[in-house]
């Protein structure tokens, strides 16, 4: 029985020419789980929010869209409000009551549900989603991760059908990523719930659906079984084609053929159809070591005078014209080692040098003209004016770059960048992989000569990854020094020369980033993973896919 | 803690019953009562020994206002001295005495319920009567550390990123003005986004019902009917005049058939939060014991 219906949706936002959807048909069967993936910007948002009635956007509209068989406008408020859940991106943005247990009460109190209803319903879901150590907290108290599994846990409160969930875990780390993604696939087969997810992590989400919509420009470019989205992608795009799983870009490089193996394990199995005489790829010789860049030893920093260490005798070193990643849980200290470095915060034993100067012997301002400048996590908190152009005039002011030479920086930037129709508009208004140029764009105007960026690649699909790739690349070739926090070790395996494991406020390994790859079983790439124990060192896809091709298929 | 079981209503009427006589009655036996009271519950209830500096403070809070009512009030009939040609009595001071107490055992009391009464609860007791108003509060207390958080951020990363740069007064306002006016735009931002939320989780539908967590249980119930009993007594005494005290010309207490009754239910009030929590403890010695 067909829950959902849309048949020939098309959709335009007020003052655009261009439909963001164009004759959109598909229908959700009861118990479904449906993938829709596509690039950043091709109109899965707006689905969704059209298929939830209370949010849906204002514009032009024909189609229809019908649920249990009644069109959206007959549909009761009452019945669209409960059955038809939604989830979006910012874990934040979506939390309104001040503790927990208020937060759970919420949609209930709303539905009209009498107090012993509601204390029935608030404890089954807490107790469900693991809910109860946290139940008595401040909402503010919370992880992101934690954050996200009670949003969705207050959606669940409602007892919904049908789940629409729009990115997110896309603002989550891998593990807290993973954990949504259990929690996804638990309610699925536990309850039932019918499931449409927009999503660009394929890794994990792969494996569980039953079907996997693909947007191209507002229009349906596939619909079908997940098995076949591979070879279809990599017919459309190799960008988008990077947002597959590990398993089935390898399958696509490879050019098996049969089912496309979905996960780790599977993945494994096929690389064992080929030999393995041939272990390891040639590497070729380490950079040489220039002068040192960042130089930290002994450190010691806490916030406040009666909070916990977070960094605990941490030693770093990072020399000139590499690009280093460091890795590490949430919350481990990755952000303030950052903060330390570019001078925000102030170790109280150890010592910070940059470039072989003291952070502390910097002048006023001195340090942030030319030396660091940092992309923080949120793009977001690198914008205070109105256009991105205004932004970026300011970051040229502070370079004492005026006339001119100011208007000839702000085009060259935005022709490196590819953000010139990008300039006249609100930082607010950009999607997150424009804010993310846009705000790397502003830094770069700093002409730094170390460059720290916080989780860059955080929210942002597989072709503004690679297009980001690209750019630091660029940079780094122009010899700028590169210090990137990321849980993203597919971006590292695929930029940094050398990583570096964060833990218990010290730099726990740090080496070649191969190396530090192919020793860890965890913070590695799922090529690695893949590899393990039949390869020796490759970290990427198209590394495996090398050795399998040299070593040949296993003939038997 | 005790009163952590006891539903919120009763701890606000019995905060109501104790700091009402206290503070409309000139009789010095409720203040030192409430007094007593409050100090005897703060010892058994505070983790730690207040700090040097509150009780510096109280004390010069107290002294001052003891001070204070001599100076401006020459009523009364034994003098003791002259200052400037007035004469300082025996029963100003020992007004200003009592107006110490008064407003020294109404702060405590207050910390008190404060403790024992987080912002949660209180909530939860407006949220019956005033459910729109709970809402709106519980939604600004969720907003206001949210906002710190974006603030200080915002801040860093433009300090980082030269903003403020040469340190220079004139660049500092600029900057923050710049910094505020974003931070304007981002809660503009956030509350549209949360609005979605509300609405997509069914916010707007009619008949919203507000849910508290807390359980008001038989025993609340026989505390409430007892409370409210005590008060009327209390306040029945009160009310013919048979606790009223006056300090000028002289100290004079008036005396009637239930000024005792009077005085030992309100003692009994004042004392049941510290005879509570001493119960508890004794109580909860004892079961650990047998653990």
């Amino acid at each position: 029985m067909e829950l959902l219906q849309v048949e020939n949706l098309t959709f335009s936002y007020p003052d655009s020419g261009k439909p963001a959807l164009r004759d959109v048909s598909f229908a959700l069967a009861e118990g479904s789980f449906t993938i829709v993936c596509g690039p950043s910007g091709c109109g899965k948002s707006t689905l969704l929010k059209l298929l939830k009635k209370e949010i849906a956007p204002y514009g032009e509209l024909h189609g229809a869209r019908r649920y249990q068989g009644v069109s959206y406008e007959e549909l009761e408020a009452r019945v669209s409000g409960s059955q038809i859940g939604y989830l979006a991106q910012d874990p934040d943005s979506q939390i309104v009551m001040d503790t927990v247990w208020q937060e759970l009460a919420f949609a209930p109190e709303n539905l009209g549900m009498k107090t012993e209803e509601i204390r029935s319903r608030v404890a089954e879901m807490a107790a469900y989603f693991g809910i109860e150590s946290w139940f008595h907290k401040k909402t503010e108290q919370l992880s992101g991760g934690q954050k996200q599994l009670l949003n969705l846990a207050s959606v669940m409160t409602l007892e919904p059908r049908v789940l629409l969930l729009d990115e997110p875990t896309a603002q989550l780390d891998p593990i807290a990523a993973g954990d949504f993604f259990a929690m996804i696939g638990r309610l699925h087969r536990e309850l039932g719930v019918t499931v449409l997810i927009a999503e660009h992590r394929l890794e994990e989400i792969l494996p569980m659906a039953d079907r996997v919509l693909f947007i191209e420009d507002g229009e349906i470019r596939y619909n079908g079984e997940p098995g076949g989205i591979g070879p279809f992608l990599r017919s459309v795009s190799e960008g988008m084609a990077a947002g597959l799983p590990a398993s089935v870009r390898l399958y696509g490089l490879l050019g098996e053929t049969g089912p496309a193996p979905l996960s780790v394990a599977e993945g494994r199995q096929m690389i064992k159809r080929y030999a393995n005489a041939i272990r390891d790829i040639a590497v070729t010789a380490d950079r040489a070591a220039g002068k040192p860049a960042v130089e930290i030893r002994e450190a010691w920093f806490r916030y406040g005078r009666n909070g916990q260490d977070v960094l605990r005798d941490a030693a770093l070193m990072i020399y000139e014209g590499e690009h280093y990643c460091l890795f590490g849980g949430n919350g481990s200290g990755k952000t303030t080692l950052l903060s330390v470095i570019c001078g925000v915060h102030k170790v109280y034993a150890g010592s910070v040098k940059l470039f072989g100067k003291p952070v502390k012997a910097f002048r006023d301002g001195e340090r942030n003209r030319g030396v660091t400048a940092m992309l923080p996590q949120d793009p977001k908190a690198v914008f205070v004016c109105d256009t991105v152009r205004e932004d970026w005039e300011l970051a040229c002011k502070t370079m004492g770059i005026s006339g001119q030479e100011r208007e000839k920086a702000i085009t060259a930037m935005a022709e490196r960048l590819g953000t010139g129709e990008l300039l006249a508009r609100h930082p607010y208004d950009l999607s997150g992989g424009e804010q993310q140029k846009a705000a790397l764009g502003k830094v770069l105007l700093l002409n730094p000569k170390l460059l720290l960026l916080d989780e860059p690649t955080k929210g942002l699909d597989a072709a503004y990854k690679a297009e980001l790739r690209g750019i630091l690349k660029d940079i780094q070739a122009a010899g700028t020094t590169i210090l990137t926090v990321t849980h993203d070790a597919e971006f590292a395996a695929e930029c940094a020369d050398r990583a570096g494991l964060f833990f218990d406020g010290a730099v726990a390994v740090s080496g070649p980033v191969r190396d530090v790859f192919s020793a860890n079983a965890f913070y590695t790439t799922a090529a690695c993973r893949i590899a393990r124990g039949y390869y020796g060192n490759p970290i990427t896809v198209s590394e495996i896919a090398e050795l399998c091709q040299k070593n040949g298929k296993v003939t038997s | 803690m005790a009163y952590e079981r006891i539903h919120p209503a009763v701890l606000a009427l019995y905060f109501l019953s104790v700091t009402v006589p206290a503070m409309f009655s000139l009789n010095p036996v409720f203040h030192i009562a409430a007094f007593a009271g409050a100090v005897l519950f703060m010892i058994l209830t505070e983790p730690e020994p207040p700090k040097a500096r509150t009780v510096l403070w109280m004390s010069v809070l107290f002294i001052a206002v003891v001070i204070i009512n001599p100076l401006f009030n020459h009523r009364g009939q034994t003098e003791l001295f002259f200052l400037n040609g007035h004469a300082i009595t025996l029963e100003s001071i020992f007004y200003g005495v009592r107006n110490a107490l008064c407003v020294l055992s109404v702060l405590l009391w207050c910390r008190i319920f404060n403790r024992m009464v987080s912002s949660e609860k209180l909530l939860a007791l407006l949220g019956k009567h005033l459910p729109k108003t709970a809402l709106l509060i519980s939604s600004s207390l969720r907003l206001i550390p949210l906002l710190r958080h974006r603030a200080e951020e915002m801040r860093d990363t433009q300090k980082e990123l030269g903003l403020y740069g040469t340190g220079e007064v004139t660049d500092r306002l600029a900057g923050g003005a710049k910094v505020f006016s974003m931070l304007v735009t981002w809660s503009l931002d956030h509350a549209t986004a949360v609005s979605a939320s509300m609405k997509a989780r069914g916010y707007g539908l009619k008949g919203r019902t507000t849910y508290s967590i807390y359980r008001f249980g038989r025993r609340d119930a026989i505390r409430m009917a007892l409370l409210l009993g005590i008060d009327a007594a209390i306040l029945g005494v009160m009310a013919s005049g048979q606790m009223a005290f006056s300090f000028y010309p002289v100290l004079t207490m008036e005396r009637g058939a239930f000024t005792t009754a009077g005085i030992v239910l309100y003692c009994l009030l004042v004392f049941t939060a510290a005879f509570t929590e001493g119960k508890n403890r004794i109580q909860w010695n004892y079961y650990r014991s047998k653990i």
